[in-house]
């Protein structure tokens, strides 16, 4: 069992009823929390929950819940609305992530999407950073055609 | 009748990781590549090629400039140490 790379279904009605505003500063909170391989949230996922969520294997590089993102004000790459944010990373990091969820903590922790890592990352005394795709029409993170 | 699909989809994203310590700069180069270029599969071959080619060329520059930039701020610290009377911590600074 893992994370599945999904957008939650409830994400897809929720943009709809004006939920969740991507803006730089002046929208809301989103935050990445990480998750072991024994997580099973995908499509299905409502919110986040700290369920299967990583702990250290030592120090306290990650905390529950995981970390704050800052937006990048969504735009248009040709006739597709994309989202972005700026890359994350947990420094002094000691810890095994499987998957990843994106969730809004502005907003009762609605899940935006579900990321699978391809398997187990293991950061030992070190730094784990995600990065985001490039912003664009066919790759962004989220985008709407 | 008229109609059309708007997917919303989603996107890759990647993870990079470097225990006992933080991102070298090839790291730093990587995850900028991941970031400026995406190289379709599909894309013809030649395209691919020439792709590839002007990514690993920007990755090579990036990496070069990024571990310019970090020998340059460790010897502007190192020099700010030096000044303070803080011999010992400059040399170990200018030893990494």
């Amino acid at each position: 069992m893992a994370v599945s790379t999904a957008i939650a279904n409830s994400f897809k009605t929720e943009i709809l009823t004006g939920i969740h505003n991507f803006t730089l500063s002046t929208g809301d909170v989103f935050k990445v929390a990480l998750y072991t391989s024994s997580a099973t949230y995908g499509a299905s996922t409502t919110a986040y929950s700290s369920t299967n969520e990583i702990t250290n294997t030592s120090g306290s590089a990650y905390t529950a819940g995981g970390a704050t993102l800052t937006n990048v004000t969504p735009t248009l790459s040709g006739s597709t609305a994309v989202v972005d944010f700026q890359d994350v990373s947990w420094t002094t990091a000691s810890f095994t992530a499987n998957g990843c969820m994106i969730y809004n903590s502005s907003k009762a922790n609605r899940t935006v999407s579900t990321h699978f890592f391809g398997g187990d990352q293991t950061v030992s005394a070190g730094t784990f950073t995600i990065v985001w795709p490039t912003p664009d029409a066919s790759n962004a993170i989220i985008r709407i055609a | 009748m008229f109609s059309a699909s708007s997917p919303v989809a989603l996107g890759n994203l990647a993870t990079f990781v470097t225990n006992g310590g933080n991102h070298s700069p090839e790291t730093w180069a990587n995850m900028c590549i991941h970031r400026l270029l995406s190289i379709s599969d599909t894309a013809p071959q030649p395209i691919r090629d020439q792709a590839h080619a002007f990514a690993q060329a920007m990755r090579n520059v990036l990496a070069a400039k990024f571990d310019e930039a970090l020998r340059m701020e460790r010897e502007a610290m190192a020099a700010k140490l030096e000044r303070e009377g803080q011999t010992a911590a400059a040399i170990i600074l200018r030893s990494i």
